[in-house]
C-alpha cells in the first residue's frame, strides 16, 4: 500500500517537471517586443485622437467659411443690383 | 526516502510557482501581440485616413479662402475702390457717426443755439450717400442710422422755455410776444402787459415825474424793464 502511494506521488513529481519543462515562455526580447507594440498602440491612439480634433476644427472652420462665401456673393449681388 | 520526496514536492511547488511569473508564450504572449499589432495596424490605417482627410479640408479651405478674397476683390471693383478705400470711407463715416452722438448728448439750450449744424451733418451725409461704396450694404445701414440719429437729435431740439425778458432798445409789447423763444405769436402781446402790469406803471410814473404836461406818456416801455413771461 504504501508503495504504491510513494509510486504516485513520484509519478505526480515526474510529470510536473515534465509539464513544467514542456512549456515555452516567452523570453525578454520578445517581451519587449510585446511592450514597445503596446506602446506604439497607446501613442497612436492619443496622435489619432489629436488628429480627429484637429479634423474637426478644420470642418468647422471649412463651413464658417464657406458662409463667409456665401454671404460676400449675395453682398455682390447685391451691391451690383443697387448701382444699376 | 521519505525526506527525497518531501524535497522533491517542495522544488515542484517552487518551480510551479516562478512558472506562474512567466508569460506563456502560446496563450498569453502571441495573443497579446497579435492584439498589439492588430490594433497598430488598424490605427495606422486609421491615421493615414485622418491624415488624407485633414489635407482634403485643408485645400479646401484655401480655395474658399481664395473665393472670398476674389470676391471681395469684385465688390471692391463695383463700387470702384479697394480694400484701403473702403475702410477709410468706414472711419469717416464712424467719425460723422460721432460727431453726430456727441451733438445730440448736448444741453437742450446749447441744442438750440447750434441747431444749424444739423445741416451741416446732413449735407456730409448726403456727400457720403453720393460715394458708390456707399452701396456695401455695411454702410448703407450705418447711412440709414446715422440720417435716423439726425432726424431724431433735429426732433428733439425745442425752443428753449423763456419766462422772462429784459428789454431792449426797440422792443415793443408786440415785439416780444413775436419773438421765436416767448410766444412766436405777436398777438399775444396782452398777456405780457398783463403780467407786467405793475412794472410797466411804476417806470411811467417814474419818467413821468420828469416830463412835463403833455410830455407823459401812458404804457410805453424802456429798455432794462426786465417782464415776467407768462407760461
Amino acid at each position: 500500500m504504501l508503495k504504491s502511494i510513494r509510486t504516485i506521488i513520484l509519478s505526480m513529481i515526474v510529470l510536473s517537471f515534465l509539464f513544467a519543462g514542456c512549456t515555452r515562455y516567452a523570453n525578454e526580447e520578445e517581451l519587449k517586443t510585446l511592450d514597445d507594440t503596446q506602446t506604439a498602440v497607446k501613442k497612436a491612439e492619443t496622435k489619432l485622437s489629436d488628429l480627429t480634433k484637429e479634423r474637426r476644427n478644420l470642418v468647422t472652420k471649412l463651413a464658417d467659411l464657406q458662409t463667409e462665401l456665401k454671404k460676400a456673393e449675395e453682398e455682390k449681388a447685391a451691391v451690383e443690383s443697387r448701382l444699376k | 526516502m521519505k525526506n527525497t520526496i518531501i524535497t522533491l514536492l517542495v522544488l515542484t511547488f517552487f518551480s510551479l510557482g516562478f512558472s506562474q511569473d512567466k508569460v506563456n508564450y502560446e496563450e498569453e504572449y502571441m495573443p497579446k501581440l497579435q492584439k498589439a499589432q492588430e490594433d497598430l495596424a488598424r490605427l495606422e490605417s486609421e491615421m493615414a485616413t485622418a491624415n488624407s482627410q485633414i489635407s482634403g479640408t485643408n485645400d479646401q479651405i484655401t480655395e474658399t479662402q481664395k473665393k472670398i478674397d476674389q470676391t471681395w476683390e469684385e465688390i471692391y471693383q463695383l463700387v470702384g475702390s479697394d480694400k484701403a478705400g473702403v475702410d477709410k470711407f468706414g472711419k469717416d463715416l464712424d467719425a460723422l457717426d460721432g460727431k453726430v452722438r456727441s451733438f445730440g448728448a448736448l444741453p437742450a439750450e446749447e441744442l438750440y443755439k447750434r441747431r444749424a449744424e444739423l445741416d451741416q451733418f446732413e449735407a456730409e451725409l448726403n456727400t457720403f450717400r453720393t460715394n458708390n461704396i456707399s452701396a456695401l450694404t455695411e454702410y448703407l445701414n450705418k447711412i440709414e442710422r446715422i440720417d435716423q440719429r439726425i432726424k431724431s437729435v433735429r426732433s428733439s431740439i425745442v425752443v428753449p422755455y423763456v419766462t422772462s425778458y429784459v428789454v431792449k432798445k426797440g422792443d415793443s409789447l408786440w415785439k416780444i410776444s413775436g419773438k421765436k423763444d416767448i410766444y412766436d405769436d405777436p398777438f399775444k402781446w396782452t398777456d405780457i402787459y398783463k403780467a407786467n402790469k405793475e412794472t410797466i406803471s411804476s417806470w411811467q410814473n417814474k419818467y413821468n415825474a420828469v416830463l412835463k404836461e403833455g410830455q407823459k406818456e401812458a404804457d410805453l416801455i424802456y429798455p432794462e424793464q426786465e417782464f415776467t413771461i407768462p407760461r
